[in-house]
């Protein structure tokens, strides 16, 4: 077990190198640079001269390799640099918004399973009958409706209308928390809901539940014991997807609620073209995805036991 | 002697389609009746009916099903619970199917004894292993420590029959118990299906397309053809001096093994 | 006077330089063509080295590779559940197991196939099996499950390599065929599987399914249709269902239409994979009346598989035990059935209910 954890953390390196240099690449691609955008912010009219010596300083004018080479060389000596724009150590910047991305995306996950999973096996349990398509028709609205419009939704009732909760978030606290939360939530919650439905709906016609019935258990102890469990894996692989884009920080929501994020952190970045701290944001991405890609391997480990153990005694 | 189970004119429907009608027969204590019949003949659904597990699209519409004096198919999903288990139970053709793939068997065989009121932990364990010895699976703890997948189709199904066995029901019903099994294995489960009659008189409603397991086990046999009742009688004048022109086609296409006397 | 000389002289001269250089000129041309002609038959040489060192390469492969197939370690085995011995043979001509006529068609010497489980060693699922199969033979594989005979099938019909050993059709290796031979040799083998719905495709009817060897090897559709209306009469199915889907018809309808899909090409070879294991008792005699009654029309050779004794009794002339993997007894059903010699075999037939 340990061999193969220590196989998959090794796989991060050719995949960080991978994803930096395409990320490099296409932010070349993109055209201007950090200096352009500076200035263009700023409104200000300078001179070529003026611009090459940012660029030097910077220095932007280095070949697009020899830039890359020599970033990559201070990752691995753990500098990632400054910031282009508030000169500031990108490091210390990007994980002093990590807490912020790492409670939303908890209290999202929380709220969303709390939902998803009890009324998608509701729905699964009562299939075609009146709580099924009541069900059903709530999770079709929460499906079609795009996040940012139930942001938006959310913010006009719960903060402009019924003034129950602050319009901006006021720092990283639980009650500047719910909105956002509500919002990704709800969206997550309509998708999962519909997930559990059918896996379950896939379990209970198994031949198993026969069985157990012909034994004379009960409805609910077969649901609990046997259909969940054998439900749990797809349950897994899908929420290990979730939880990474997640944790790569919701853009929109995060902007729309001044929630002071990672996502935030990186529409602004990508904005003002400031390379080192859209690698860093890249780097984190790639390191997320391995991980909880590997997290979700290890459960399945445990969860399944045709995976640990996949043989025939005689 | 009473039957201890009887049906009475039974009809069962699929989606208001009749699938079986107006079958009758009844069954003595300790008897071991053959239902055989092709696929479609609804001899599944006949045995399927008295336990209630024909699922939301079948249904008894006609007739009934006599057992301890009270009708099944009237009886409330509560009660077929408290029935099902201790009273009647049932083994299926595909033994690892059956049972949840991913729970140890003997989770399992514990959870469905546990809701029956048998809680305590180490006597089913010795049940479990001396049922299990009865039936020729020596290892009875290992086996109950393995789960469905790793054990072989022949000890799959030698572990149903002793999860149906521990609680001593009155009826076994068998749906295909040898259908997915190597012919060695067959003889030697028939065997033990029948030394479990011996010992428990337990009363043994077997569903089967093999004749020669009807042949080998069988008191009295009951013959369907889409189903109809064909043929019903003792096993041995069923097969072997059919009356019925349906039976006898039946019985002809059997492939029998030529032995040089 | 002197300047026409002079003059004289000059053009003289130029023309003496002129004819010199011309000359020069060609001399170095002949040395560069020399030069060239050199190079050439220097590179034709190395070439020819080459080529004559690659072929001698291959031809030493080649002698390995024959050497390999033919010359085995002659170890000698005992076989634990029939305390016979089990040797490894050279060529199927020296293969004393293996009687072979001029009617044989197929060759099966010494096949094996090891599989290698990550973590759990090997396990040998066909052990060094030799059989031999006759123009207009129906030959009998019996074994339960975990015999190895799905697996003797599927390296016949190139569905699995072959660990070891050789398989020959009509005296030809075909034991690692691929691509074009691969096809080739369907021309010749066919198979029945046990499933007749699983062996279609869903989405197409029978008609598509039947002619699709048809079709592959460039009948127009016109002329398909026609053979497939054939083949279907021919099976005992009525040409209408050529326009059915698999889902539409019964199992029995469906393993017909298998087995006209089948001999659509007219194969040499029959293989029947459990055909009539999963069909109704009445189903399987009328499909084995039908297999019977082919056999005799078009004179194809059969390899049937089944776990039935009964069944194998009624059509097979000769018949092979198999047991983890290797033949315990070979014989006629009646001999087998009547005087097993094998214990396996004594089991076997004592089991049959």
């Amino acid at each position: 077990m340990k061999s193969y954890i220590v196989k998959r953390l090794l796989q991060l390196i050719p995949i960080i190198i991978g994803i930096t240099l395409l990320s490099f690449a296409m932010m070349r691609l993109a055209g201007s640079d950090a200096v352009n955008e500076m200035y263009a912010k700023q409104g200000a009219i300078v001179s070529e001269e003026v611009i090459q010596k940012a660029r030097a300083e910077l220095g932007l004018d280095k070949p697009f390799i020899v830039q890359y080479f020599i970033w990559l060389g201070n990752l691995f000596r753990g500098d990632m640099g400054v910031s282009y724009i508030s000169g500031k150590n990108v490091f210390s910047t990007f994980v002093s918004k990590l807490p912020a991305t790492l409670l939303l995306t908890l209290m999202s996950i929380i709220l969303t399973v709390a939902v998803s999973l009890p009324l998608g096996i509701l729905a699964a349990v009562k299939q075609n009958k009146v709580t099924d398509y009541i069900i059903r028709f709530c999770t079709f609205i929460g499906n079609s409706m795009p996040n940012f419009f139930i942001a938006l939704l959310l913010m006009n009732l719960l903060a402009i209308q019924l003034k129950w909760l602050p319009v901006m978030s006021s720092g990283t606290n639980f009650v500047s928390g719910i909105m956002p939360t509500l919002t990704l939530g709800i969206s997550m919650a309509a998708k999962y809901t519909r997930q559990v439905r059918a896996t379950v709906l896939e379990e209970l016609d198994k031949e198993y539940v026969t069985g157990l019935k012909a034994k004379g258990v009960r409805g609910a102890v077969i649901l609990w014991t046997s259909v969940l469990k054998s439900s749990m894996l797809t349950i897994v692989t899908l929420l290990a997807l979730s939880i990474g884009s997640l944790l790569g920080g919701t853009a929109i929501v995060e902007s729309i609620f001044m929630w002071d994020g990672v996502g935030k952190l990186a529409v602004d970045c990508i904005s003002n073209r400031d390379y080192p701290l859209i690698q860093a944001y890249v780097v984190w991405m790639a390191i997320i995805y391995v991980g909880v890609n590997l997290v979700t391997d290890i459960l399945y480990h445990y969860l399944d036991p045709r995976v640990r153990l996949g043989g025939i005694k005689d | 002697m009473e039957d201890i189970i009887t049906y009475d004119n039974v009809e069962i429907s699929y989606r208001g389609k009749p699938v079986v009608q107006d079958v009758s027969f009844g069954v003595k204590k300790g008897e071991i009746l053959g239902i055989v019949g092709e696929s479609g003949s609804g001899k599944s659904t006949i045995i399927k009916a008295a336990m209630g597990l024909l699922g939301d699209v079948g249904l008894v519409t006609k007739g009934d099903i006599w057992f301890e004096g009270k009708n099944l198919p009237d009886l409330s999903e509560k009660e077929m619970r408290k029935i099902n288990g201790p009273k009647l139970s049932m083994i299926f053709q595909n033994a690892v199917g059956a049972m949840c793939p991913i729970r140890t068997v003997g989770a399992q065989i514990y959870e469905s004894l546990k809701e029956h009121g048998h809680d305590d932990k180490e006597e089913f364990k010795k049940n479990a292993i001396e049922m299990m010895a009865k039936i020729g699976l020596t290892d009875g703890e290992r086996v109950l420590e393995s789960y469905p997948f790793e054990l072989s189709g022949g000890m799959n199904q030698r572990v149903a029959i002793c999860m149906a066995m521990l609680m001593n029901p009155d009826i076994l019903f068998a749906d295909e118990p040898t259908s997915a099994l190597d012919v060695s294995v067959q003889k030697r489960v028939v065997e033990e299906m029948v030394q479990m009659r011996d010992h428990f008189n337990t009363t043994i409603i077997i569903v089967t397309h093999n004749i020669g397991v009807v042949r080998a086990m069988c008191d009295t046999c009951l013959v369907l053809q889409h189903g109809d009742i064909m043929e019903y009688g003792d096993a041995k004048q069923v097969i072997d001096n059919p009356q019925n022109e349906y039976t006898k086609k039946l019985m002809d296409a059997v492939p029998k093994l030529k032995k040089a006397v | 006077m002197e300047d026409k000389n002079d003059e004289v002289k000059k053009t003289k001269e130029k023309l003496t330089d002129k004819s010199k250089k011309a000359e020069e000129k060609a001399a170095k041309e002949a040395a560069k063509a020399k030069e060239r002609a050199e190079k050439e038959a220097l590179k034709a040489k190395r070439k020819t080295a080459r080529d004559s060192e690659r072929s001698k390469k291959m031809v030493e492969k080649l002698a390995k590779k024959k050497a390999k197939a033919g010359i085995y370690a002659e170890t000698i085995e005992n076989v634990a559940s029939s305390g016979t011995s089990a040797i490894h043979y050279l060529s199927p001509e020296d293969n004393p197991n293996l009687e072979i006529t001029d009617d044989t068609i197929l060759v099966v010497n010494n096949l094996t196939k090891v599989f290698h489980k990550k973590g759990q060693g090997e396990f040998t699922a066909v052990d060094h099996v030799s059989f031999t199969l006759n123009k207009g033979e129906c030959l009998g594989i019996v074994g339960e499950s975990g015999s190895g005979k799905s697996t003797i099938v599927k390296m016949i019909t190139r569905l699995l390599d072959a660990t070891e050993g050789t398989i020959s059709l009509n005296g030809k290796d075909v034991t690692n065929v691929k691509g074009k031979d691969q096809r080739e040799l369907y021309k010749n083998i066919q198979m029945v599987f046990q499933m007749p719905f699983d062996s279609f495709d869903p989405r197409h009817n029978l008609g598509c399914g039947v002619g699709e060897s048809l079709r592959n090897n460039g009948m127009s559709k016109e002329d398909t249709n026609k053979r497939v209306a054939e083949l279907l009469e021919m099976c005992g199915l009525e040409p209408e269902f050529a326009s059915r889907y698999p889902h539409q018809v019964s199992g029995g309808q469906c393993q017909r239409a298998a087995i006209a899909r089948a001999i659509a090409i007219d194969p040499e070879i029959l293989i029947c994979d459990e055909a009539t294991s999963a069909l109704d008792v009445t189903v399987q005699r009328q499909v084995l009346d039908l297999l019977v009654e082919l056999r005799k029309k078009l004179g194809m050779s059969y390899l049937f598989i089944s776990h039935d004794l009964a069944v194998v009794q009624q059509i097979c002339d000769r018949v092979l035990v198999l047991y983890h993997g290797k033949i315990v007894e070979t014989g006629t059903p009646d001999e087998i059935i009547n005087s097993p010699k094998d214990p396996y075999t004594k089991n076997l037939v004592e089991s049959v209910l």
